[in-house]
């Protein structure tokens, strides 16, 4: 095993040639034993160095993964966040020939994660057929998204012009976007989250929905 | 479902001989990225961690995150049943509470499987964080094998200096002292066989020869060892598992008792 390339130095300081003689492990145990007695005072021995344990140097954790509770926490303050900061990243207005303004994304999304609120004036569902009217006649476009929330129908009013990005979304069948509503401060939003693991420069949408004949009749896009 | 197929025992028999002598039972945690084991022998003075990688296997699957606590004692036994040679195939299933070992042999004559029963360990797990290391030694596993033993013999523990003239290892006790001082090697052959020191500060620091020993059970793993201390903080004693990933030690340091 010794290389003569490496230096090395064995040294070997005897004090007691008769006791060296013997077996090493036999001449720990009486030397051992006799120095307990006199208490030798030798810098350091191996009675003086105590060992030190791992928990002294680094935390312990129950687990190295974390629990399934702990995760759908996590998820839902990040919801929760989205909703609170009016979270917009990664979403960018873009002007598609014949249909006009839409989302696409500047950064990938994973599947179930937060991407946009469909932020708007909450009405309940009454008020909202009211404004339809109006609407029409006003010709102001489709920007109202209808839910049920705890027995009751709401409304999402989006119709007034705003910098929000929600309400640009567009219409598919097959979109990447699902809505879903989530109770934040009492009230119920609307937030759309990633149907699917979504690349960068895709466009976002989802499905409105809306099945009626009339509506499919004067807005022939909702069959796509 | 877990599956993981390695075409050779023998790294799978050397993984188990390099911690056994630590640990009598340990959890394998299992997920799409390989397979982890991270613990801590009975006094808590030293940890084995353990990293093999899914892309080191001749096939892995791990459809959902899987913790395998096994007596290390009874996997030693079901190893020793193969040969060298033959392939080893784990699998579980999902929420199975066994684990089985199948080992083909080269020529595909004989298939032997064998079933283990699982345990539920309530093991610690401890958060070790990336730490930049003062001095990193790196030298033949063999030589540190040789030290580890040779030292052993002349005292409980063994104090370790590191400065950058070299290396120097050193043991006393009632016999006498012993020291071994390795200089960094200027030209090798191999890159294995060298002694490479890289310092930042010297280092100095004292450790049971007891479990160094145990470590230098992972010398058929790898012809290279690495050493990474830092003042206070425990050693780190790292061998490579070739094409598969590695296995860490990490030993506590002794301190000077202040009582006496």
């Amino acid at each position: 095993m010794i290389t003569t390339r490496n230096r090395f130095l064995y040294r070997l300081n005897v004090n007691q040639a008769d006791n060296f003689t013997n077996n090493c492990n036999e001449s720990d145990r009486t030397f051992g034993a006799r120095k307990s007695r006199i208490k030798a005072t030798k810098k350091i021995t191996d009675s003086r160095a105590k060992n030190t344990k791992m928990t002294d140097f680094y935390p312990v954790r129950r687990s190295g993964r974390r629990t399934k509770s702990e995760l759908e926490r996590e998820y839902l303050s990040s919801i929760e966040t989205g909703i609170r900061t009016g979270q917009k990243t990664g979403v960018m207005k873009e002007i598609f020939p014949g249909k006009g303004r839409g989302l696409v994304t500047t950064k990938p999304f994973r599947k179930n994660e937060f991407v946009i609120e469909y932020i708007g004036e909450l009405i309940t569902a009454a008020v909202a057929k009211e404004r339809v009217e109006k609407y029409t006649v006003e010709q102001a476009g489709c920007f109202l998204f209808y839910f049920k929330h705890s027995g009751h129908n709401y409304c999402i009013d989006a119709t007034k012009e705003s910098d929000e990005l929600g309400r640009l979304l567009n219409h598919s069948r097959n979109g990447n976007l699902k809505p879903k509503t989530f109770v934040y401060r009492n009230r119920p939003h609307i937030v759309l989250l990633a149907k699917q693991d979504i690349q960068i420069g895709e466009e976002l949408s989802y499905d409105y929905g809306d099945r009626e004949k009339t509506a499919m009749l004067n807005n022939p896009w909702l069959k796509t | 479902m877990f599956e993981a197929r390695l075409i050779s025992s023998s790294v799978l028999k050397k993984v188990l001989d390099a911690i056994k002598d630590l640990l009598n039972e340990a959890t394998f945690d299992c997920s799409d990225s390989g397979i982890q084991l991270q613990a801590m022998d009975n006094s808590h003075v030293s940890l084995v961690s353990l990293t093999l990688r899914s892309d080191g296997f001749d096939k892995f699957r791990c459809d959902r995150n899987l913790s395998m606590g096994m007596n290390l004692t009874s996997m030693a036994k079901i190893l020793k049943c193969s040969n060298n040679d033959d392939t080893v195939t784990m699998k579980a299933q999902d929420n199975a509470d066994t684990v089985t070992f199948m080992f083909e042999s080269q020529n595909q004559e004989k298939v032997s499987d064998y079933e283990m029963k699982l345990m539920n360990l309530d093991q610690e797990h401890l958060g070790i964080p990336e730490t930049d290391y003062a001095c990193i030694v790196r030298m033949p596993s063999m030589e540190f094998a040789r030290i580890c033993r040779d030292l052993s013999q002349f005292g409980e523990s063994m104090v370790i200096c590191c400065t950058k003239e070299g290396v120097k290892f050193s043991a006393s006790g009632d016999v006498g002292s012993a020291n071994i001082k390795l200089a960094q090697t200027s030209s090798a052959d191999k890159e294995e066989e060298a002694v490479v020191i890289e310092m930042q500060e010297p280092v100095t620091l004292t450790f049971a020869c007891r479990y160094l020993n145990s470590f230098t059970k992972a010398t058929p793993l790898s012809p290279q060892v690495q050493l990474s201390m830092s003042a206070d903080v425990p050693l780190v004693v790292e061998y490579r598992v070739q094409d598969y990933g590695h296995i860490r030690y990490y030993l506590a340091p002794k301190i000077e008792d202040d009582d006496s």
